[in-house]
């Protein structure tokens, strides 16, 4: 996986502002690794993060590596919005993610790479990571290799 | 047995603005006081209260009465004296829900429910932030805005089932002609033009697959409901919109859905089982209802509504809402009246079966059912002409 060069791209999009239970997974992402919350007594998968696992109240949750595989549930292409940082990335995609190996857990992507008339539902991803300002990383999904 | 507990018994709009040219805390007044006269009843009867002041988009501003208008502002600004008063969540029909449980609970005798929906000069709800703290580190960072977070539910549902924009179009068009008889919104008021299914098919894409129609237009006015018992509901002016039952979203989806909508499969199934639980709250069927108010802040969202609540079979609710056999959205909605946020949906439900829908009256209308808000944040009521 390589970090895909945005620079031209990414002025001034809001960046994630970590807090008590998202911290780990934004310091994993800036070291490009995707792992999601798991509950370690029931196995549940939680994202966005959680405090207390809801299924069996467990409180023993950890941020396990996933693969970083999956496939487009649903996308759509915006040409209109309310974030001056995405104007002239206009049309862009905005893609559902979901992984094979975290049972439940969605994500977002721009799919970068993927020009607006490739994308559609059921295409495979893989992760990938995108640096919005220094030291500020987010994953990403590109259409898989293989 | 008696099965309703409580009953809509007066309405009131405010003018409505395409802009805030009236501050929000007069028009809230001016709906309050509308409802309140409408019922029959003076301020001073009124003794419970509530309203969801939350504004839909970021932005809003913070001022009380201006930006937005919470139920103390109310409480001095019409000067009564409640026993009873609460604040709601973002959507009308919590509070339309909490009003309905005081009465019948006797909290208060008179419940007034009021909206009041906000729209400021310069554009609306632009972020102009550069960070994004809480649920919206998952959402802004990919610029995911609401109107996107739908459209990816209906990209699904058109992906999986073929569905058809045009059907959508169909039911959009129609909708237009509708709210040329809903006299207290947007369309009627400032700007009585009718669509064409070539104006939908060909207009500007927000956020594919959703075009500028499929939006409703941000407008600033307030709307107020007076709630009372059943039993005091007979002693005033207006024959009552008696409430059969209620039904809302259990409010984990919220904390569970990861962004502001659910993916289709578990959009739909909380839709499905809110409508189940309504239907059984009600002690009604699909063979009772005479008309059907669906929540269209998004047009996708009436469709999927429809779906749920067994009008049509799985996959085909764009072409049942092309060709509804049940009359459907006679208030014409959120798209017809402007971003009221349910409140149109609520009132001509509950006209319907007063019989005071003028123009929009279905014949014999005994039985009426409202769903609003997309499913995840959904209510549902159903009003009925008897309260049996």
């Amino acid at each position: 996986m390589t970090a895909i060069d945005t620079t031209t791209q990414t002025i001034g999009k809001p960046v994630p502002v970590p807090d008590e239970m998202t911290a780990p997974f934004w310091e994993a992402a800036r070291q490009h690794r995707l792992v999601i919350q798991q509950c370690s007594d029931c196995e549940t998968f939680h994202h966005p993060p959680v405090g207390i696992c809801s299924q069996c109240l467990s409180i023993d949750l950890q941020f396990v590596d996933v693969s970083g595989r999956g496939y487009v549930y649903s996308y759509s292409i915006v040409r209109d919005q309310r974030l001056p940082a995405f104007d002239d990335l206009m049309p862009y995609i905005v893609a559902e993610v979901r992984l094979h190996d975290a049972p439940g857990v969605r994500l977002l992507s721009n799919l970068p790479g993927t020009a607006i008339d490739d994308v559609h539902c059921g295409m495979e991803v893989e992760v990938d990571f995108e640096e919005i300002a220094p030291d500020v990383v987010i994953p990403q999904f590109r259409k898989a290799a293989f | 047995m008696q099965r309703a507990k409580a009953a809509v018994v007066g309405l009131g709009n405010s003018r409505v603005f395409r802009r805030a040219d009236v501050p929000l805390g007069a028009l809230a007044v001016e709906a309050c006081r509308a409802a309140i006269t409408d019922a029959g009843l003076s301020i001073s009867d009124i003794d419970g209260i509530t309203t969801a002041p939350v504004q839909p988009f970021d932005g809003a501003g913070d001022i009380d009465g201006i930006n937005y208008v919470t139920t103390g502002f109310a409480i001095e600004a019409l000067g009564i004296d409640p026993t009873w008063s609460e604040q709601g969540d973002v959507m009308v029909t919590q509070t339309f829900l909490q009003a309905a449980n005081a009465v019948a609970a006797g909290a208060c005798k008179y419940a007034l429910v009021f909206r009041a929906l906000h729209n400021p000069t310069g554009r609306y709800g632009r972020i102009d932030a550069t960070e994004a703290p809480g649920a919206a580190q998952f959402t802004v960072p990919y610029g995911l805005g609401a109107v996107t977070g739908i459209a990816l539910v209906e990209q699904k549902y058109i992906a999986t089932y073929g569905a058809k924009r045009e059907d959508l179009g169909k039911f959009i068009v129609r909708n237009r002609q509708n709210a040329m008889n809903w006299e207290y919104g947007y369309w009627a008021q400032h700007r009585p033009e009718l669509l064409t299914l070539d104006d939908y098919m060909t207009s500007r894409m927000i956020s594919e697959p959703m075009c500028i129609h499929d939006c409703d237009i941000p407008i600033q006015g307030a709307a107020a409901f007076v709630l009372t018992s059943a039993e005091r509901a007979r002693d005033l002016p207006h024959k009552p919109a008696y409430i059969l039952g209620t039904a809302v979203a259990p409010t984990f989806w919220r904390r569970k859905s990861g962004g502001p909508i659910p993916p289709l499969d578990q959009y739909m199934a909380i839709g499905r089982d809110m409508a189940a639980k309504l239907y059984a709250n009600a002690g009604i069927s699909r063979e009772d209802i005479d008309v059907v108010n669906f929540y269209d802040g998004f047009s996708v969202v009436t469709p999927f509504w429809a779906e749920c609540f067994g009008l049509c079979p799985e996959g085909e609710a764009f072409a049942w809402v092309a060709d509804p056999d049940i009359p459907l959205n006679t208030s014409s909605g959120n798209l017809g009246a402007g971003r009221m946020h349910g409140c149109p949906h609520l009132m001509d439900g509950a006209m319907q079966v007063m019989g005071r829908s003028g123009v929009r009256q279905v014949e014999n209308a005994r039985v009426s059912v409202v769903a609003i808000a997309p499913n995840n944040i959904g209510g549902g009521v159903v009003f009925s002409s008897e309260p049996n």
